[in-house]
């Protein structure tokens, strides 16, 4: 398994960006270059340099230092948020493919659509207006959001296994219910989960800059790679680098994730394992 | 050991089967026979207990000397699998593509309690190695897709028999298989009934299958049963008129250079059957008795449910 793992492109090069971003969180709780949070007006807007790695933003705040405490809170966004999404969605989505046309299948899938119908934004603020801005409330706005997305797909996806043969065979050999879905159906439907998941990671983070930016996500001084995009905005012409460094953050973790997730489902899929 | 009592099961008030009565002994093997829609999986699937949602069954089915159609599910539970076994008409879609199949063969095993995990894998290779798979040792780790068709309906087999039920049904086991490897499984099947005393029945819409592997046969039709008796007598000399129209469009040997002549009319639709005789519509013999009241049986050398049944020669 390992060694298969191991030659497997997309997989080796997800796994690698993957552990980088996490292994740059993780150093940042030791060491950074300088205090992130700390400002010197006099050398604000610098390019790259020596001394700052990747520069200075409008307040002279290491940009290097700030990216790489960005990436715990990207992680954290991303794993959290996703994972609320997985755990409780991928549930409604059994309990409601289960119960297939029963009214608690109705009134899963109805609430879903009902989360949907809102401009996901909106309702974050709506959330966050209640819960009072911060990184934690974001989280959950943002999780709150992924549930109907998995509990659909795994819903869907579970119907299709269902109505296979083997399933039939199961119930014959005096399976029920619950373990059907837990022996049978949720490994058939993983892959499908692990892409969505790897998809939901990269709009999470997403999410949490536009919340960031709205002002009631990541709270100052933390840094967050979405805010300091927003930020730079204001400085495009100055001090261009500026937004590009955070845009490279986001983009090169969300491809590491999302070459992991293929990969990984690949790896799963037991049709594709060398004879 | 089996006996099902005037069975009916409807979808939503009409009815798919009406009023079957057959029965089963201990290590026999009962063919029935029908074309598609003539309820006769529906027939296996009221047994197990596992009808779709919306269809409902009464009557009787009578397992050693319990009625099943009185059971909960959880109580069902302890039959299905354990008691009665049960392979499907499609190996290739039967076994679960993520899983490999010595785990699925133990999986029953340890499921209903008769052996810790260890064991059952050693069971699972020991009934590979039962059911004809080369290198069975090996075999137990593959996965479903890198197996044939033949290799895939032996390991069903397999699982369905790890508990030793004392019923197996087989739910046209052959029918999605090639001649050769069909005539293969047809051996293991018997062999499996005359050396672990299964009773066995075998659902299949080709008589000649039906002919190789039972003793009795039950001619199903429209939902009901239209014939039944020793196979031998009933593909001599069969006295119902369907039976006789089921034989006439099969080639055989004496057929050669003649035209084969096929049943008139189409199998009517459940929803449309009169009370009576459902072939009454496509027999030559039919006339108004046949289409207003259920044919009595008549016994002879075979039993045929039929108002002007052949005599038997």
């Amino acid at each position: 398994m390992i060694g298969r793992a191991l030659r497997h492109p997309s997989f080796v090069v997800g796994l690698l960006i993957t552990l980088l971003v996490i292994g740059t969180g993780l150093l940042s709780l030791f060491w950074t270059p300088y205090d992130p949070g700390v400002m010197r007006i006099m050398n604000r807007l610098r390019p790259p340099s020596e001394l700052n790695w990747l520069g200075t933003d409008q307040f002279g705040r290491d940009v290097f230092s700030m990216l790489m405490v960005g990436a715990r809170n990207a992680l954290l966004v991303g794993i959290v948020a996703v994972g609320i999404g997985v755990t409780i969605g991928v549930t409604l989505g059994m309990i409601a493919a289960h119960g297939e046309g029963s009214l608690l299948d109705e009134a899963i899938m109805r609430a879903c659509d009902f989360t949907f119908a809102f401009p996901a934004v909106l309702t974050a603020i709506l959330i966050l207006t209640f819960l009072g801005p911060g990184v934690v409330n974001a989280i959950i706005a943002i999780g709150i959001f992924n549930i109907p997305v998995f509990a659909r797909v795994a819903r869907g996806a579970a119907l299709q296994v269902m109505a296979r043969d083997f399933i039939r065979a199961a119930r014959a050999a005096g399976r029920t219910g619950f373990s059907i879905i837990l022996r049978h159906i949720l490994p058939n439907i993983a892959g499908l989960i692990i892409v969505q998941a790897s998809v939901q990671f990269a709009l999470a983070i997403l999410a949490e800059a536009g919340l960031s930016y709205l002002g009631i996500g990541t709270q100052p001084p933390n840094p967050s790679w979405g805010r300091m995009l927003n930020d730079a905005q204001t400085f495009l012409a100055q001090a261009p680098l500026l937004a590009i460094f955070p845009g490279l953050a986001i983009a090169f973790s969300v491809l590491g994730f999302n070459l992991l997730g293929d990969g990984l489902r690949d790896l799963l899929d037991p049709k594709t394992k060398e004879r | 050991m089996l006996r099902v009592e005037n069975l009916r099961i409807t979808l939503r008030g009409t009815p798919i089967i009406r009023n079957l009565s057959f029965s089963l002994d201990r290590g026999e093997a009962l063919g029935v026979v029908g074309e598609s829609g003539s309820g006769k999986s529906m027939t296996a699937l009221a047994i197990m207990g596992l009808l779709p949602g919306l269809m409902r069954a009464e009557g009787k089915v009578i397992f050693e000397g319990e009625n099943l159609l009185d059971l909960d599910d959880d109580a069902m539970c302890l039959y299905r699998g354990r008691r009665i076994g049960m392979i499907f008409q499609e190996p290739m879609t039967a076994l679960n593509p993520v899983h490999q199949v010595g785990d699925q063969i133990a999986e029953t095993l340890v499921l209903h309690g008769l052996m810790d995990r260890v064991a059952a894998l050693r069971e699972a290779t020991r009934l590979l190695d039962r059911v004809g798979i080369e290198d069975a040792s090996r075999r137990v780790s593959s996965y479903p897709h890198e197996l044939s068709g033949g290799q895939r309906q032996r390991v069903m087999i397999a699982m369905a028999m790890s508990c030793k039920p004392s019923l197996l049904i087989a739910d046209e086991p052959t029918s999605a298989l090639d001649v050769t490897v069909q005539s293969e499984i047809l051996d293991l099947l018997r062999d499996l009934r005359l050396q672990e005393g299964m009773a066995t029945l075998f659902i299949s819409h080709d008589l000649a299958v039906i002919a190789r592997i039972a003793r009795r046969t039950l001619v199903l039709y429209g939902g009901a049963a239209m014939e039944t008796g020793d196979t031998g007598v009933l593909l001599k000399s069969p006295r119902h008129p369907y039976t006789k129209g089921l034989l006439a469009a099969l080639p055989h040997g004496h057929s050669r250079g003649t035209r084969l002549s096929p049943i008139p009319g189409f199998v009517p639709a459940a929803k449309h059957l009169a009370p009576g005789c459902p072939f009454h519509g496509r027999c030559p013999r039919g006339d108004e008795t046949c289409a207003d009241f259920p044919p009595p049986p008549s016994f002879e050398a075979t039993t045929a449910w039929c108002f002007h049944p052949e005599r038997g020669s």
